[in-house]
C-alpha cells in the first residue's frame, strides 16, 4: 500500500516536533530510536532520561554521539562509565573538564596579549581632555568645580581632543598663544610704559670700557675747544714754505703801507721803497699750494683763540641719569 | 454467535466510542485478530473491541487514519495525515500496539 502506516506517520510527526518532547512515558527504546536521534540537545536527552529511566541503558549511542560531536580528543579520556546506564554523567564530566581546560587557556592567552598591550601603553600619549597648568591653578585656588547648568556658555572648544591629531594641534596652538601672549606689547605695565624706553639700568659698555683703559697722551698746544677740521690733512711745513710766508708777508705789509698811504687814513711811518719780492718764481709756482699751507699753519701757530666765555645755563645740562621731560599729549 | 456486521465499535478507555467499517478496521492487524471469528474472542462475537490504555482522542485519530489509509489505497505519493504534536506521542504508543 503506497500510504505510509500510523508508526511512520507519527514518528515523522514526532521528529518534526523534538523540541518539545520531554517524557516519552514508557515506551520501548526500539521505537523511540530514530526520534531520540534527532535530539540535538544533551540536556533534552538528560530530561527525557530522567522521565523515562527505562531508556538509560540504550542510549549509550546517543551519549557517544554526544562526546563525539562537543568534546575534543574524547577518545583518550576515560569515556566509558562504569554503569553502563549513566553515559549522561560520563559525558557532563567530561564536557566540564574540557570548558575547564578551555577557561585556563583562554587565561594564559590573555595575559600573554595583556603584557604585550601593557608595554604598546606605556609608549603611547594618554589623551587627557584637560590639562590644569599648575601657576594658573596657584592663581585661582578657589574655582567653582560643580557647576550644574544644563547650558554652559563657552563650553565646547573648535579643537576636538578626542583624536591623537586633535591632541596635537591643541597642543600646537596652545603653545603659540602662550608664546604670543608673554610675548606681547600689551603685557607692559601703564605706568611703565614711557619710563621703560629712557630709564638706564646699567652703563653704557663703551663708557665702561673706556673707563678701564688708560688715558691717551696729552698734545701740547692743542685746543680742545678748536678741533682741526678732519677733512684737511696736516701738511708738514718745510724752510721753503718759511721763506715762502715770509716774502708774502712782508709784501702785504708793504702793500697795506702803500695803500695806507694813498687814502692817508693812517700814517704808519716812512715810506718804505717799493721792493720786489725777493723769490718772484717761486710765488708764482707755489701761490696755490703756498695759501693753503698758510692757511693751517697760521691757524696751529696762532695762540688759541680765546673761547667764548660760558654762558649762563639756566637749566641743567644734560645728565643721561636724569628723567625724560614727559611731554603733555 | 458470531455475526459478521460491516461496522464494529472500537471503545477508548475513557468510553467514547468510534463506529468504522470492518474493511477498514482490519487495517490494524490487532483488531482483526480480535474481530476474528475463528479465535473465539468476546470481541469477536460482539463485534466490539475495547482499548484500555487508548484514550478517546487518539482512538479518533486512529480511526482517521484508518480511513485515510482506505481512501489513499491505490494512489501514489499522498500527502502525510495532519497529527498534532500533543498526540503524536501516544499515538506512535498506539499504533506500535495496533500494528498499524
Amino acid at each position: 500500500m503506497p500510504c505510509s502506516s500510523l508508526l511512520d506517520l507519527s514518528r515523522r510527526a514526532c521528529i518534526r516536533n523534538i523540541d518539545g518532547i520531554t517524557d516519552v512515558g514508557d515506551l520501548p527504546y526500539h521505537l523511540l530510536r530514530p526520534i531520540l536521534l534527532k535530539v540535538e540537545n544533551p540536556e533534552q536527552l538528560r530530561e527525557i532520561e530522567t522521565a523515562s529511566p527505562q531508556i538509560c541503558g540504550h542510549d549509550a549511542e546517543l551519549w557517544r554521539a554526544f562526546m563525539k560531536r562537543d568534546i575534543p580528543n574524547w577518545e583518550k579520556k576515560p569515556h566509558e562509565p562504569r554503569n553502563p546506564n549513566s553515559w549522561g554523567k560520563v559525558y557532563r564530566k567530561l564536557l566540564r573538564e574540557d570548558e575547564e581546560e578551555q577557561r585556563q587557556s583562554e587565561e594564559a592567552l590573555r595575559a600573554a596579549l595583556n603584557i604585550r598591550k601593557e608595554e604598546k601603553e606605556k609608549n603611547q600619549a594618554t589623551i587627557i581632555h584637560k590639562a590644569i597648568d599648575p601657576e594658573k591653578r596657584k592663581a585661582r585656588p578657589a574655582a567653582k568645580s560643580s557647576s550644574t547648568a544644563l547650558l554652559s556658555f563657552g563650553g565646547g572648544s573648535r579643537t576636538k581632543t578626542n583624536t591623537a591629531q586633535g591632541v596635537l594641534d591643541r597642543a600646537r596652538r596652545e603653545t603659540q598663544e602662550t608664546r604670543n601672549a608673554r610675548n606681547s606689547a600689551l603685557t607692559m605695565p601703564t605706568h611703565l610704559l614711557n619710563v621703560k624706553a629712557s630709564q638706564v639700568r646699567q652703563a653704557p659698555r663703551g663708557m665702561v670700557v673706556g673707563y678701564n683703559r688708560p688715558a691717551p697722551p696729552k698734545i701740547v698746544g692743542s685746543s680742545i675747544s678748536r678741533p682741526a677740521p678732519i677733512f684737511i690733512s696736516r701738511p708738514v711745513v718745510t724752510d721753503r714754505d718759511r721763506a715762502l710766508n715770509a716774502a708774502i708777508r712782508s709784501e702785504r705789509e708793504e702793500k697795506e703801507r702803500r695803500l695806507k698811504a694813498l687814502t692817508g687814513l693812517s700814517n704808519t711811518g716812512a715810506q718804505k721803497p717799493l721792493a720786489p719780492p725777493r723769490v718772484p718764481g717761486a710765488r708764482g709756482i707755489a701761490s696755490l699750494p703756498g695759501i693753503a699751507a698758510a692757511g693751517s699753519p697760521t691757524s696751529r701757530t696762532a695762540s688759541p683763540a680765546p673761547a667764548p666765555a660760558p654762558q649762563q645755563r639756566k637749566r641743567p645740562g644734560y645728565d643721561p641719569f636724569m628723567a625724560v621731560k614727559r611731554r603733555k599729549v | 454467535m458470531a455475526e459478521t456486521t460491516d461496522y464494529v465499535t472500537l471503545i477508548s478507555n475513557d468510553g467514547f466510542e468510534f463506529v468504522v467499517q470492518r474493511s477498514s478496521a482490519c487495517i490494524a492487524e490487532a483488531i482483526k485478530r480480535m474481530l476474528d471469528p475463528r479465535n473465539n474472542f468476546s470481541e469477536a462475537q460482539t463485534n466490539t473491541c475495547k482499548f484500555e490504555n487508548i484514550s478517546g482522542v487518539v482512538l479518533e485519530k486512529v480511526c482517521e487514519y484508518l480511513y485515510y489509509h482506505e481512501k489513499f489505497r491505490d494512489q501514489k505519493d499522498v500527502p502525510d495525515m495532519d497529527i498534532p504534536p500533543e498526540l503524536c506521542l501516544e499515538l506512535l504508543m498506539a499504533a506500535d500496539y495496533l500494528n498499524v
